[in-house]
């Protein structure tokens, strides 16, 4: 009977029996349902989880001692519940709430229609629209001498280049690339500086102009070609609107959830002291 | 020599009224382009320098996902594209300045995604017992993972424990999303993502990492290599060479030697044993690059190893990875100067040469957010993201860990010479090693090398072109004939558009004599401003415009473009030797003194108020007939 008294499950169904007896004492009548199956889903997944810890199916024993342990989990979890003892419990909370989030998130990918596509590019133009785009080639002007040498040295390269000389030829040895092919503005401004991005707006198009002034200095630059920006077809941008689309399910998708359901709730905090 | 770069900032000074009235934009017009055109945009002289990052952890990692990282692969991405993201759960949103040409995301493959599976309610993972642990919001989790992570390569834990935090099921489907996602952000010509993993081989804390990038995503794996099985870097180039001949291209990059206490570059096996010509053969083949510096601060040399380099103390992390502020014992074979050296030695012994890697800056950002923007800093994790962590750790963290913390650099940049913003052009480019790595700035730095260069060449309009026709380029390398003349390295530097002025270029050499003996030596080739060298040889400093009460500088000092054409005075063709470019930045404020003023603190008395932003370039190699 000693040994009896030590053994941690004694002292776990006596804890049990103790709950269960204080929630006869407080609670008005049971009507809760006091059938439990175990289904054949719940042993396969015993069966698994045991597998997977252990590297093995468990034995005839093993799997009777799980069920044991899994219907007490149960039996005991009701009655907590039952008794409210969860509501105050940060650890539970967060850990229903996890798990709610989790599955909400789960249910919730689908692939999405044409027409919930279409619907998203139409929605969002500013995240569609394909930016202006431009192509140009540069060549800098080496920076020797005074102003008067300078301005002779850029009329001479004009003439040189508008004569059909090959950029390659003209001008000095740069980092910089000679050839830049449809860049949006920010990357001109990121390889060339800001002042340099604005100026290729005012140039008109297929022949050698400037000087322009970029960060690293004077260039001679020719417009070699612009795109507009505009709104492609979803044909031409699916996969993007795609991946958008997806993803803003995945990141907004668990705050508009969570506001949908705070709507049917009246919140009230108080004022605090 | 740099004087008559100074006039270029002043030619700005002319009167440009030349620009003509605005014009609509049209549809589409082309000018005509010839053929000759068209096809040097083919050319080698073609390629241009795009910046990005290949070491890069979200959520997925085990020390992302415990140091309140929530974010995924997916945000890893559009953080580089350049969406505001919310890395930690602390509201702290960042956004990049400059996006990024290209991006990697790395995760750790040990417990490849096991650890987010314990928050999955019902799994295998969720029941073990040290899930309590790791999901704990305790400070002291950092400390629980570093010993569970180690207990996991020792072996120490129990079987079922094993069994879950190995389950290739988890493994293999985190993998299947890691690439699927890269996948999903590839846009040829416009940005680059690769498929890749992070080997964590940690024996007694010492840092072995390697970072193993794949070419393409057509031929991978089902699972990456961990470090289960041996920590022993010779398993990791076996498991390599199996994937080659299954089809795959792919590479390894080491990193953080100054936390491995000797052991990156040690010049013996994992087990001390000699090295022998085919461990070297295995190393080289697989190692083209070697990551220079990183948040775990910057490993080009140590001041130790090199007391005559005044530039030497750069964001030193003087620690191994332990989680108590372990130091190294030794600096030796930890950092990659010396390595280049060294590597010249072994290559003499008639073995080949173990550590003729290339250069490149990365992040190790464990928050799926680069962090090299100094100014834009948020930290290695995600409780980082408030910059009252990064300056004072987490209320009762230890005091060692809170010093590691705040002596974190902001990490770095992959610079590289590409044909195209493409998985092939830059993955190409880093295996020839045509690259830099940049602290951080947005430096463009590009180096050849050759016996028949000129002033000339480095002046002409097609300087590029020349530098392929007459010598190499960076990474490559150079063979003498008796009677060799000296080489000349042609060396160009753009400071980064959006931020400060260059000081100063310089060329760091290493070389070992007649007799074996080892030299390394650092020219200062190309300056800013009329200065002298003194009596010693050095160069002046550049000056100080930073303002450490609003941490502002001014560009009123420094050069935008530096570039020289220098010919080694104290070549022997005889003797092996090794040539990189270093460029630095004016100095301006470090990441903890733009903290410090936004938060209205003082500025820390252990840390530099300001730094010298630089850039290295990979190195050219010299080897004698």
């Amino acid at each position: 009977m000693r040994r009896l008294l030590a053994e941690p499950l004694v002292h776990f169904l006596g804890i049990g029996l103790l709950l269960f007896l204080l929630y006869a004492l407080v609670a008005p009548a049971d009507t809760r349902d006091h059938r439990i199956v175990v289904s054949r889903a719940i042993l396969a997944d015993l069966e698994a989880q045991h597998e997977r810890l252990a590297g093995r199916p468990p034995t005839g024993d093993e799997l009777r001692q799980l069920v044991d342990t899994w219907v007490a989990d149960e039996i005991l979890y009701r009655e907590g519940v039952g008794m409210g003892l969860d509501r105050d419990d940060v650890v539970v909370k967060r850990r229903v709430r996890q798990k709610y989030e989790l599955i909400a998130e789960e249910e919730a990918s689908a692939a999405p229609t044409e027409a919930e596509l279409e619907a998203y590019l139409k929605a969002n133009p500013d995240r569609f629209t394909a930016p202006p785009l431009v192509s140009f080639t540069q060549v800098v002007v080496p920076p020797e001498g005074g102003d008067a040498a300078i301005a002779a040295r850029i009329t001479a390269m004009k003439a040189a280049l508008a004569g059909g000389a090959r950029p390659e030829t003209v001008g000095r040895g740069t980092l910089l690339p000679l050839r830049s092919k449809d860049m949006t503005l920010d990357r001109v401004a990121a390889e060339f500086g800001g002042g340099f991005a604005g100026a290729l707006a005012g140039l008109p198009d297929g022949r050698w102009e400037g000087p322009v002034l970029s960060t690293f200095g004077l260039h001679l630059v020719r417009i070699d070609a612009r795109t507009a920006a505009g709104m492609p077809p979803l044909a031409d941008v699916r996969a993007a609107v795609e991946r958008e689309w997806e993803n803003e399910r995945r990141v907004r998708g668990r705050e508009a959830r969570l506001s949908s359901l705070r709507e049917r709730y009246d919140v009230k905090v108080e004022e605090a002291r | 020599m740099g004087s008559r770069f100074r006039a270029l900032t002043m030619a700005g000074g002319l009167a440009l009224a030349a620009c003509s009235p605005a014009k609509q934009d049209k549809a589409k017009t082309t000018a005509p382009k010839t053929a000759a055109e068209a096809a040097s945009a083919r050319a080698p002289s073609g390629r241009k320098a795009y910046f990005g990052a290949v070491h890069v952890h979200t959520s997925i990692s085990f020390d992302g996902f415990t140091l309140g990282t929530r974010t995924m692969p997916e945000d890893a991405y559009r953080w580089a594209r350049g969406e505001a993201i919310e890395p930690g759960m602390n509201g702290v949103k960042n956004q990049v300045q400059t996006p990024l040409d290209f991006y990697m995301v790395s995760e750790h493959s040990e417990m490849l995604g096991v650890f987010q599976e314990m928050q999955r309610p019902g799994t295998a993972a969720s029941k073990l017992p040290i899930a309590k642990r790791v999901l704990s919001s305790d400070p002291a989790v950092a400390a629980a993972v570093t010993e569970i992570f180690g207990d996991l390569n020792a072996g120490k834990l129990d079987p079922a424990t094993m069994n879950v935090l190995l389950d290739p099921a988890i493994g293999r489907s985190t993998w299947r999303t890691i690439v699927d996602v890269a996948d999903k952000y590839y846009e040829p010509g416009k940005f680059t993502t690769f498929a890749g993993f992070e080997w964590t081989s940690s024996p007694e804390n010492r840092n072995m990492h390697r970072v193993v990038m794949f070419r393409d995503t057509k031929v991978l794996p089902d699972l990456p290599l961990s470090t289960i099985e041996s920590q022993d870097p010779e398993t990791l180039w076996k498991w390599m060479d199996t994937q080659r001949a299954r089809g795959s291209v792919l590479m390894a990059m080491g990193h953080n030697g100054n936390s491995s206490d000797g052991r990156m570059f040690e010049q013996v096996k994992f087990d001390g044993s000699p090295i022998d010509t085919g461990w070297v053969a295995a190393r080289s083949r697989n190692e083209k690059l070697y990551e220079l510096t990183q948040i775990k601060g910057t490993s080009e040399t140590h001041p130790s190893l090199s007391p005559n380099d005044e530039f030497a103390d750069f964001e030193i992390w003087d620690y191994t990875i332990s989680a108590e502020a372990e130091r190294p014992k030794v600096r030796t074979a930890s950092y990659a100067r010396q390595a280049l050296v060294d590597g010249l030695a072994v290559e003499a012994r008639g073995l080949g040469n173990p550590f003729k890697v290339g250069f490149y800056g990365d992040n190790d950002t464990h928050t799926a957010a680069g962090s090299h923007e100094e100014f834009n800093y948020t930290g290695k994790f995600g409780v980082e993201m408030l910059p009252g962590v990064r300056l004072a750790g987490l209320p009762g963290m230890p005091a060692g860990q809170v010093k590691q913390i705040r002596e974190f650099g902001s990490g770095g940049l992959a610079g590289v010479w590409a044909d195209e913003n493409t998985r092939e052009g830059i993955y190409d480019a880093m295996y020839r090693r045509e690259t830099f790595a940049t602290s951080g700035s947005y430096i463009r730095l590009r180096m050849f090398g050759g016996f028949g260069l000129t002033r000339a060449d480095l002046d002409a309009a097609d300087f590029a072109a020349r530098g392929y026709q007459k010598g190499v380029p960076m990474g490559g390398d150079l063979k003498g004939a008796p009677g060799t003349p000296a080489p000349t390295f042609l060396v160009r530097a753009l400071k980064d558009a959006k931020s400060a002025n260059l000081d100063r270029i310089q060329i760091v050499k290493g070389w070992i004599d007649t007799v074996g003996q080892k030299h390394e030596k650092v020219f200062d080739v190309a300056w800013a401003g009329e200065r002298k060298p003194g009596p010693n040889g050095k160069l002046p400093p550049i000056g100080n415009t930073v303002d450490l009460k609003t941490a502002t500088y001014t560009n009123s000092i420094g050069a935008a473009e530096l570039a020289v054409a220098w010919t080694d005075p104290e070549f022997k063709p005889g003797e092996r030797a090794v040539y990189y470019a270093r460029v630095l930045e004016i100095p301006t404020p470090r990441w903890s003194t733009y903290d410090s003023v936004r938060l209205g603190k003082a500025l820390p008395k252990d840390l530099p108020h300001t730094i010298q932003e630089r850039a290295w370039s990979s190195p050219i190699w010299y080897t004698p007939s």
